[in-house]
């Protein structure tokens, strides 16, 4: 009898380690698959396709010897941690300007050019999760849990602005339409941006800077993130905000986008001294309030693009 | 207090037996002391794995210094901040180490001397232009840096990889 | 000359018996004192007992509660060591460090998962332990000071479980912390006071989170170790684990 007690454990023993050791290996080979190391090695097949070793022999062994390995941009000053660039690896390469995502070049080389992407990052301007390693995880798309998803194509100038003051002498030309549309629709009779506009509705000062879990996404159509609110809100405030007294006329695609683009760029972030644009001597924030005469509001069906 | 010997009834078992136990034992004892070396052998693997880190949150040792053309031919500059010394010569350009090898300290460049390149201020040891050694504590001469020119045209310093061979960089 | 020389050679080969039985230390006796003296006389294995009665191996009657609310804690102190590499108890980093351990350490998602997993499985499993010693009268004379013992582990469970929970600083921990902490400060007389002691402050912040750090790691599973020593011993003090009476008497 006691011996089918002792077997009955032992045989458990060994069943037991047997499972363990399965799940171990299991594990072991489960954690070395990560997106980024396909990323990888195909960059390096295609960057050795686009260099020839002759011209310069020991950029092309260090390519032959590259190993696949997580690559990442630490800014302290606003404390991110971007690791875009373990997939996005041609980003400033102008070698891969016609190649497929997530290998080809910025765009907008010119714009790199003045924020090089080992000083500035790439969250800084559009946004994500800095610190994933995954698509998915990088907020491409909204997700839960992040509240900065990547800033929209027609909104990005909306970036811009949190350092950049003069929107004219950086060709932000979305930013300029949107401070004229803030002061042609009259705006500053209920929000404050500056110390300049009534009080009847929230100040806008800081409103990039707000916490996107302040904002109610309950009644949105689109993603719940802070970019669609502001969109959706300018399309119709009180389906936004039940109770809003906001309102505005119809406006077009492109107008709201400036509109938004101008809203989200309003910040009070401080930035170190080597981030912060130099203003050219005779800048003059511009004034916000301007009182124009119903009748002559500029008509939506002007500023088609 | 009952204490049951169950040695006892295990030999009286194998003694009728012995054979058939004896291998199967055996084999199972085999297989036991396999597994166990696979798994805590494994596990003390994952571990050391886990501890390895895969980020740094360090500046990077691959760094671009500028443009080719930005050193011109004769010149010898420092790069703030990263302990390297570019020199461009007439047949190439290399990076060398500004860290003293006695005990770390940053060196100084010695730029009108014909023998002295680079002198140490905590210990006073002297270097040549090439980094030999020519005075002083350090046990051995300066590392060369690794450095290539990458497809956009910038001077790229490894200063993970010496140069062991000291060949310049020809561009 | 050659005398020596010969000892010397001598010695040589004797130098791998010599050094196992200076680590090994070989007992002398009939074979049953020598197998005792295998378990009694090593440091790791002599806090178990050389024998145990065989009514006390029988799984249906313990279930291995005991037993596996142990093994859960060695897991947790080890997964909990290799994650104390990669965490800093900084409000500004700790998140950060999570997110790390998700994205780019090795196995961290695995080893992070364990702790959380065992913790939880820690809590639930003393729990049955307790159900399992009241329902069997295993706290009856001469047993009452290892309940006690008991007690008190049960309590040192719950609060490395309430400590640990701060750590990753997300919006989970922080709200979890400020709700465990107001409920302290219902206590009459001295509520408030033990909430600013646990705290280290009025708020849910930086002194709150190195204090559940120290706690969490050093303090807790110290005292934690210390009483299961004394639990352990108290069971073989008791006459072993309690059990029925055997099938033969």
């Amino acid at each position: 009898m006691e011996k089918a007690a002792l077997r009955k454990l032992t045989s458990l023993c060994v069943i037991c380690g047997v499972a363990g050791i399965a799940l171990l290996g299991i594990m072991e080979f489960r954690d070395g698959k990560r997106e980024w190391k396909h990323f990888q090695i195909e960059y390096k097949e295609l960057l050795l396709k686009k260099i020839s070793r002759d011209r310069n022999p020991a950029f092309y062994e260090r390519v032959l010897g590259m190993k696949p390995e997580i690559k990442q941009i630490v800014i302290d000053d606003w404390g991110a941690v971007d690791r875009c660039v373990s997939c996005h690896l041609g980003i400033d390469d102008p070698l891969f300007a016609d190649t497929k995502q997530p290998f080809r070049t910025h765009p907008r080389p010119e714009l790199l050019k003045f924020h090089p992407v080992e000083k500035y990052g790439c969250t800084i301007c559009h946004g994500g999760q800095d610190l994933s390693t995954t698509y998915q995880g990088a907020a491409h798309k909204t997700i839960a849990h992040w509240p900065v998803p990547m800033v929209e194509k027609g909104l990005i100038q909306s970036r811009c602005g949190l350092c950049h003051k003069d929107f004219a002498a950086i060709g932000a030309d979305k930013l300029v339409k949107g401070r004229e549309i803030y002061k042609e629709m009259h705006c500053a009779g209920c929000h404050v941006i500056n110390r300049q506009g009534g009080a009847v509705g929230p100040e806008l000062s800081a409103f990039a800077d707000k916490d996107p879990g302040a904002f109610s996404y309950a009644a949105l159509e689109g993603n719940h993130s802070k970019q669609n609110w502001v969109v959706e809100h300018f399309k119709n405030p009180q389906k936004v905000t039940s109770g809003s007294p906001m309102h505005l006329p119809a406006l077009n695609e492109y107008q709201i986008e400036c509109l938004s683009s101008y809203v989200l760029s309003l910040s009070q972030r401080d930035f170190p001294r080597q981030y912060v644009p130099k203003l050219r001597p005779d800048f003059e924030p511009p004034k916000m309030d301007v009182v124009v005469p119903e009748a002559e509001l500029s008509n939506p069906d002007d500023d088609v693009k | 207090m009952d204490m049951e010997n169950s040695a006892g009834t295990m030999t009286q078992a194998a003694s009728i037996d012995e054979t058939v136990n004896e291998d199967r034992r055996n084999f199972v004892k085999k297989l036991s002391l396999t597994a166990l070396v696979v798994g805590v052998g494994g596990a003390v693997v994952e571990c050391g794995r886990f501890l390895k880190p895969n980020v740094l949150y360090e500046p990077s040792r691959v760094f671009k210094v500028g443009e080719v053309n930005q050193f011109p031919f004769g010149s010898r500059t420092v790069i703030e901040g990263k302990g390297v010394e570019i020199v461009r010569e007439k047949d190439g350009v290399y990076a060398i180490s500004l860290v003293c090898t006695h005990l770390g300290c940053l060196l100084k460049p010695v730029l009108n001397d014909q023998e002295i390149g680079y002198s140490c201020p905590c210990h006073g040891s002297n270097f040549s232009p090439r980094g030999d050694v020519l005075g002083g504590p350090a046990p051995r001469a300066l590392p060369w840096y690794d450095v290539y020119m990458d497809n956009t045209g910038n001077l790229v310093v490894d200063a993970s990889k010496e140069n062991q061979k000291r060949t310049k960089l020809v561009v | 000359m050659s005398e020596s020389a010969g000892s010397f050679r001598e010695s040589i080969s004797q130098l791998p018996r010599n050094i196992k039985e200076s680590v090994f230390r070989p007992e002398e006796g009939t074979p049953e004192q020598e197998r005792a003296a295998a378990i009694f006389g090593n440091v790791f294995l002599h806090l178990h007992s050389v024998r145990v009665h065989i009514n006390s191996l029988r799984a249906a009657y313990t279930f291995g509660l005991g037993l596996i609310s142990f093994f859960l804690f060695l897991l947790l102190t080890v997964s909990g060591i290799l994650l104390m590499f990669y965490y800093t108890p900084s409000t500004q980093l700790a998140y950060r460090n999570m997110k790390d351990l998700e994205y780019v350490v090795s196995f961290g998602i695995v080893l992070r998962n364990v702790h959380r997993w065992s913790a939880h499985a820690m809590v639930a499993f003393v729990f049955l332990h307790m159900c399992r010693v009241f329902y069997t009268g295993s706290y009856k004379a001469p047993r009452e000071f290892n309940w006690v013992i008991g007690v008190c582990l049960l309590l040192l469970t719950l609060f490395l479980s309430f400590t640990g929970y701060l750590l990753p600083w997300d919006q989970l921990a922080f709200w979890a912390i400020t709700v465990g902490s107001n409920i302290a400060a219902y206590m009459p007389w001295i509520g408030d006071n033990v909430r600013f002691l646990i705290l280290g402050g009025n708020e849910v912040g930086q002194m709150a989170l190195l204090r559940f750090y120290v706690l969490h790691v050093a303090l807790l599973p110290l005292v934690a170790a210390i009483l299961l020593a004394v639990h352990f011993w108290r069971i073989r003090k008791d006459g072993g684990l309690s059990r029925p009476q055997d099938q033969s008497d």
